[in-house]
């Protein structure tokens, strides 16, 4: 058995990312996006990060960020939006 | 059923985030494969794990609702893993050097040279199975795959059904 001929890109794990984290995918899909992060140090890294914001953020009460930086992150969102880049200011 | 996992250095648990608990101690969502799909899952350290519950193969992963690890592989470390890399670099080589002049294969011997550390492990045998496709198909990159877990099974000493 060879894997699957048709490894998921590192791009498509970026896009599969939330809904594995979610447990979303059917575990065939599991399965092609755990045999790239074995051989891909760069989306397992990423990985990580993502579980990593996800429960950093989760603790996040909104009242603890101060006006001054919701209104620069408020403004960087909506210059991401707007740039077709996808690139924050 | 017994099986093999692969896992990261302490025994972490690849793609979750956390480790599997200490041996003989049962985890939720527990995961291992047979023997002939070990090359796919290569990492760090390799465990005999046991599996219960529900457990079902799913492509190359035995999935179940629980697992614990079993003992670890002590034959499969870094010293073997770049054993494992570099003959799989050589492989990329002579499968480039048959096919002279085939671009796929050309572009696979750049990097054919690179894969000494026990880190490439995972890598070289994809790249190895790759460039066997290129030359042959599928079914090449089948007939990779199975030399690889003929590799691993003669210089770990793997029995094809695992036993305790």
């Amino acid at each position: 058995m060879s894997g699957s001929p048709e490894m998921l890109s590192c791009r498509e794990v970026v896009e599969l990312v939330t809904e594995y984290l979610e447990g979303a995918l059917s575990e065939a899909e599991e399965v092609r996006f755990e045999e790239h992060l074995a051989m891909c140090d760069g989306c397992a890294a990423y990985l990580d990060q993502m579980r990593t914001t996800i429960a950093l953020a989760g603790r996040l009460d909104p009242e603890a960020v101060d006006l001054e930086a919701c209104d620069r992150l408020m403004h960087a969102f909506r210059g991401w939006k707007a740039d077709p880049e996808g690139r924050a200011e | 059923m017994i099986a093999y996992t692969f896992t990261g250095p302490g025994a972490r648990r690849p793609f979750r985030g956390d480790r599997w608990p200490p041996p003989g101690e049962w985890a939720a969502a527990g995961r291992g494969s047979r023997v002939d799909h070990l090359p796919v899952w290569i990492a760090t350290e390799l465990w005999l794990v046991e599996l219960e519950g529900s457990v079902h193969e799913v492509a190359t992963q035995l999935r179940a609702d629980r697992g614990r690890l079993v003992r670890r592989i002590d034959a499969w470390d870094d010293a073997a893993a770049g054993e494992f890399a570099r003959w799989c670099g050589r492989r990329i080589l002579e499968l480039s050097r048959a096919a002279d002049g085939d671009e796929r294969l050309n572009a696979f011997r750049a990097d054919a040279e690179t894969f000494a550390a026990a880190a490439d492990a995972n890598v070289a045998g994809w790249v190895a199975t790759r460039a066997a496709a290129a030359a042959d198909g599928e079914d090449g990159a089948a007939r990779e795959r199975a030399r690889q877990t003929g590799w691993l099974q003669e210089r770990l000493h793997l029995d094809p059904v695992p036993r305790v």
